[in-house]
């Protein structure tokens, strides 16, 4: 992990070195014009000189003009696509993805050719040297950065969902676009609007191809002979477009952020004294309790009780701030995650969607060293156990949830592990799905005799499946914790569990259990 | 009631479509194929394949060759060191604060291209340059007179790489976010290292967008006109330089040949997306 972190900081450090010290050699370059000692001189050149200040005015109406056509372009076309006219999404990709193909330089040899006189130069068309031809030609180039900013911002907020919303509240086409849509993809199209800004006015080739005489971008003009005021405006436009950049960055702010979900967590053998700390708050206080082999055991729970993270801890993704994990008598406390020889099964499936069906539930035992027909013989056994026999050759995104669940339980236990741990494997399914594979969970446990720690918020689905239950509870509020031992404690063992799940049962292991609330969060 | 009627019959979704499909049509398409038929036409305006034949003098392919050369290993080194520093800000756990300036500096770098970035190379690594005369004065070494000259291949794709670099570790930020930790996980409870992650698992995930990007900086570098331009003059062949000296009239005194110039620029970077297309064809199977 420490060595990880050093070779982060080494890689970032050599990038770091090669971006900014160009930068730092052109300010000094750009002080250098009076000889001998340093001076702002150069920079003084470029402010009192009257064309910089007339193609940077230039410069920057020319950039709105962009931003204002490349909007009334892009945003309605897209809208209008993602919600009625879908089919014409790959050709609208297509044509966004060209100017990235084309070089800019073919195309304005394309414009200079279609939209001049016959002859090349000088300018004679009545289009060329506008600025309207050079707008378009702008747009252009900022189309793919325009239409990805906007076709972004319309995904995250799901704009076929909120138009249904407006419709049925009655409104018309022109207030739902107004008052629903643009405010909400209005940071979106803000930072395609700074991008294509930046763009802009750094631009070059093609100003100085389709500019009119005498104006232009002010850039043009750091062509020039002299050797000290192009460092200084390369400085200059290095700033604006790091303000232009930093103005996206700032509006991303207030766009809505990915939702991040937290992990659940449980154990095997014996769980001692178990504290976990992030920062001030400390999620699990003290969490002791121990299982036999074979046993089945859920930690229950509400989300946010730390059940997750003491799975983690067992798991080896998170260090427990004090305590012990120990699995046949070894401590496993300070092994990292692949050397403790255990099977997890997270929420959302995670199957290396890069690998087949096959190729995933091999995965363990090819990083264990098992030769190749041994590891097709066992792939084979576990797909007859989860019931999907002939499914080897399968990507996971050509089966059902459900289906991706069972393979991930099979790539879990492929390898024999010595404890399978069930981070919430069933609440991503729907609810049929739920009670059959949960069942089926079940007997392949119980038929490998393997010691399995669940993770669960359902209370139906820890009684109906486990040996053993740990409640756990958000420690402040003491009644849900009575009101949860009640309801387990009793109808549990007797009714509602023995006719669910009667064969898997041993009553025994039930009276043996030792209900123990864990005071966590 | 009849304001209703009139305002459902607005046909909203060709207008709205209308204006990208016309600036699809005027300034992508008909340009394109206009300097396709020129690249075939003659100066009678009959149609003749003397233009494309005119390419294969030793003066224009060696200019191809350049570009491509230049083009591919600043496209190649940039994608490597570009995913190389990708993944250590954002899997390395580096301070996040420092994740979010990094990309707002690669915004900024991507964007820095042309005559500034001619110029702080210039000043960085020209014979004049701040980090030649320190290396001279400091460490002794005299990079010029071992051979190193700005304005040559490698000097520009040193200078390339300033906006190669960023536009890789901007395209491929989402991609590595789109690694999920679980996947790791998972991986580590099979009992697999870190290095087995990303051999079997990691890497050919994010290999369709590698290719992606390689092939998007291919044409960027290939395409790219106004940093060469500016940092070597008419020192290095290559195409682009070619080509805008004969837009600005002064170069090959063949309107027909310039546009089979722009014609074999189209077909070469064509040629890497075709590739790329085919290459993550392949490697995509698993996606949807």
């Amino acid at each position: 992990m420490r060595g990880q972190k050093f070779w982060a900081w080494l890689i970032f450090g050599l990038g770091a070195a090669y971006f900014i010290i160009p930068l730092i050699a052109t300010f000094e370059f750009s002080l250098r014009m009076r000889r001998g000692e340093y001076s702002f001189d150069a920079y003084a050149s470029v402010f009192s000189d009257p064309q910089f200040a007339a193609s940077f005015g230039y410069s920057i109406v020319i950039g709105l003009f962009t931003i204002v056509v490349g909007i009334l372009v892009v945003v309605p076309a897209v809208y209008f696509v993602r919600l009625r006219m879908p089919w014409l999404r790959p050709f609208m990709e297509f044509v966004t993805l060209l100017p990235l193909v084309i070089p800019a330089l073919v195309l304005v040899y394309g414009y200079i050719r279609l939209y001049g006189s016959s002859s090349f130069l000088p300018f004679t068309g009545s289009v060329l040297g506008t600025d309207v031809l050079l707008t378009c030609a702008y747009v252009t180039l900022a189309l793919p950065f325009m239409y990805r900013a906007v076709d972004n911002g319309m995904r995250t907020i799901d704009i076929g969902t909120l138009t249904e919303a407006a419709q049925i509240a009655g409104a018309n086409q022109l207030q739902i676009i107004g008052q629903i849509i643009l405010p909400n993809i209005l940071v979106a199209i803000l930072s395609g609007a700074f991008l294509t800004f930046a763009i802009v006015i750094g631009e070059f080739t093609i100003a100085s191809l389709l500019n009119r005489p005498a104006f232009g971008p002010y850039l043009v003009g750091i062509g020039t002979n002299r050797a000290y005021e192009p460092a200084a405006l390369a400085i200059i436009s290095f700033i604006i477009t790091w303000g232009a950049m930093g103005m996206i960055n700032v509006l991303g702010r207030f766009a809505p952020a990915p939702p991040s979900g937290p992990t659940d967590m449980a154990a095997f053998l014996e769980i001692e004294n178990l504290v976990k700390t992030f920062g001030t708050n400390t999620v699990v206080k003290g969490a002791s309790f121990g299982f036999d082999k074979g046993e089945f055991i859920s930690l229950l729970g509400p989300s946010g009780c730390g059940k997750t993270t003491i799975l983690r801890m067992i798991a080896g993704f998170e260090r427990p701030s004090s305590g012990a994990i120990r699995v046949d008598g070894r401590d496993i406390t300070q092994l990292k995650p692949n050397q403790r020889q255990l099977g997890m099964v997270f929420q959302a499936y995670a199957l290396f969607p890069n690998l087949t069906v096959g190729d995933n539930i091999a995965f363990g035992l090819k990083i264990a060293g098992m030769p190749a027909d041994q590891r097709r013989a066992r792939v084979e056994e576990m797909l007859k156990l989860i019931g999907l026999p002939g499914f080897e050759k399968r990507y996971p995104y050509e089966m059902s949830g459900g289906q991706q669940q069972r393979v991930a339980l099979a790539r879990a236990i492929a390898p024999k592990p010595r404890l399978l741990l069930l981070d919430e494997p069933l609440s991503a399914l729907d609810a049929k799905i739920r009670v059959s594979l949960r069942q089926e969970i079940r007997a392949i446990q119980q038929d490998l005799g393997i010691t399995t720690v669940f993770v669960t918020h359902d209370q139906e689905e820890a009684l109906s499946i486990s040996d053993r239950i740990v409640v756990m509870n958000a420690g402040a509020s003491n009644s849900s914790a009575r009101r949860t031992k009640s309801t387990i404690g009793r109808p549990v063992g007797s009714r509602r569990l023995l006719s669910a799940t009667s064969t898997c049962f041993r009553p025994a292991s039930f009276r043996r259990a030792q209900w123990q609330t864990l005071a966590v969060c | 009631m009849s304001t209703a009627k009139t305002k459902r019959s607005i046909p909203w979704d060709a207008l709205a479509v209308a204006p990208f499909l016309l600036f699809a049509v005027l300034f992508l398409f008909l340009p394109t194929l206009g300097i396709i038929s020129a690249a075939f036409t003659d100066r009678a305006g009959s149609f003749t394949l003397d233009n494309i034949a005119g390419l294969f003098s030793p003066q224009i392919l060696s200019a191809y060759w350049i570009s491509i050369r230049v083009a591919g290993t600043s496209a190649i080194l940039g994608t490597l060191i570009g995913l190389a520093i990708t993944l250590a800000i954002i899997r390395g756990r580096l301070p996040s604060p420092l994740r979010s300036a990094v990309m707002t500096f690669s915004g900024v770098a991507s964007n820095f291209a042309g005559v500034p970035l001619a110029f702080a190379f210039i000043a960085t690594l020209g014979r004049l340059g701040l980090a030649t005369i320190i290396l001279r004065t400091v460490f002794g070494i005299d990079i010029y007179r071992s051979g190193f000259n700005l304005f040559s291949f490698w000097g520009l794709t040193i200078t390339y790489l300033y906006f190669q670099i960023p536009l890789m570790m901007l395209t491929i930020a989402p991609a590595v976010d789109g690694l999920k930790k679980e996947w790791n996980e998972a991986a580590q409870t099979l009992g697999a290292t870190t290095w087995q992650f990303w051999r079997y698992v990691g890497l050919p995930i994010l290999w369709p967008s590698v290719l992606g990007t390689l092939s998007l900086l291919f044409a960027s570098g290939f395409g790219a006109i106004a940093t060469a331009w500016a940092l070597t003059g008419s020192n290095l062949n290559i195409v682009t330089v070619l080509l805008y000296n004969q837009i600005r009239g002064d170069a090959l005194q063949n309107p027909g040949l310039g546009a089979a110039l722009a014609l074999g620029m189209i077909v070469v970077t064509s040629i890497a997306n075709i590739i790329y297309l085919v290459v993550a064809a392949r490697a995509e199977r698993w996606m949807k």
